[in-house]
């Protein structure tokens, strides 16, 4: 079966120095679909939405905000999350007013969270 | 190799007469090609390839089927050891890890940008950017094969299936018959 080579490494290698950055980042984003991962602006271990979505979960289950969670549904659509078990409480977060989350600060945000009964 | 694929009923003399048309721009499993369950995780490839025509046959958009009955065809996969990408096996899971590597290493000199890394589009810029010649490729993938799986939206990680793609059924799977047909209840 196919294997990492000399002769494959050296044409892998060979692709990697004649292509410029800006060049390969528009090529597989554009040309082959991959998808652009965008990070908030906190720069913290909260890098995709879902991992924010977490990070958010946690500092609230760490203050006793919420005492647990059944689960959560995080997209760009539908920013709700269903939580608590205990209290029944669901937590809204909302995204900016461009729709993108990238002024979600999760540390913030936790402490304007809209806890509705 | 045995390969199952799932279809339509209405599909198969087509399939059988012109070859199966590969799916292009997949980006979820092994990039682009004609899909095959075979066995290896699963002892049951023909099964899935039935449970997939059955679960496929399903639009969500409209909430009604796409067609009542389903068909399995069975072919014989066959590609040179050179040119097979086994996602199975160390080897070919070093190759792909080496590209993803060289494609982070030069995107990182931008900054901020990241961009998320699926074998798909990897497979598929390998082969046409690289000049890599995977002409068949081979993962072990979780597949919800189920319509309680989709309903439940279930994410295990653990897979339940072995799949090919074959990126040009034509010239690598022979003798493809319909092994199985039924209707969709």
């Amino acid at each position: 079966m196919m294997r990492l080579n000399d002769k494959l490494r050296k044409q892998i290698d060979s692709y990697f120095e004649d292509i410029s950055s800006e060049a390969l980042y528009d090529l597989l984003t554009v040309k082959y679909g991959f998808k652009e991962i965008k990070k908030n602006v906190s720069g913290d271990n909260s890098e995709t939405y879902l991992d924010c979505g977490k990070y958010i979960l946690s500092n609230l289950l760490k203050d006793n905000i919420l005492e647990s969670y059944i689960q959560y549904n995080f997209n760009n659509e539908d920013m709700i999350v269903e939580a608590d078990s205990y209290t029944k409480q669901k937590v809204e977060l909302l995204p900016s007013a461009s729709g993108e989350m990238d002024s979600f600060h999760p540390i913030e945000y936790s402490d304007s969270l809209s806890l509705a009964a | 190799m045995d390969g199952f694929h799932g279809t339509a009923e209405n599909n198969c003399n087509s399939i059988i007469e012109k070859g199966l048309l590969p799916s292009i721009g997949d980006s979820e499993w092994l990039g682009d090609g004609g899909y095959f369950f075979i066995k290896g995780i699963s002892k049951f490839p023909q099964t899935q390839a039935k449970e997939w025509a059955i679960v496929e046959s399903w639009d969500n958009i409209t909430k009604r089927r796409k067609y009542n009955s389903f068909s399995v065809l069975k072919g014989e996969i066959e590609v040179d050891d050179d040119d097979f990408l086994d996602l199975t096996e160390s080897d070919g899971v070093e190759l792909l890890n080496y590209i993803q590597e060289k494609c982070r290493a030069k995107i990182s000199q931008l900054g901020k940008k990241e961009i998320d890394y699926c074998d798909g589009y990897l497979i598929n810029f390998a082969r046409k950017e690289l000049a890599i010649e995977i002409k068949v490729a081979k993962g072990n993938f979780f597949i919800k094969l189920k319509k309680e799986d989709r309903i439940s939206n279930i994410r295990r990680r653990s897979p339940n299936c072995t799949i090919c793609a074959v990126y040009s059924p034509v010239d690598n799977v022979n003798n493809l018959k319909c092994v199985e047909k039924g209707r969709i209840e």
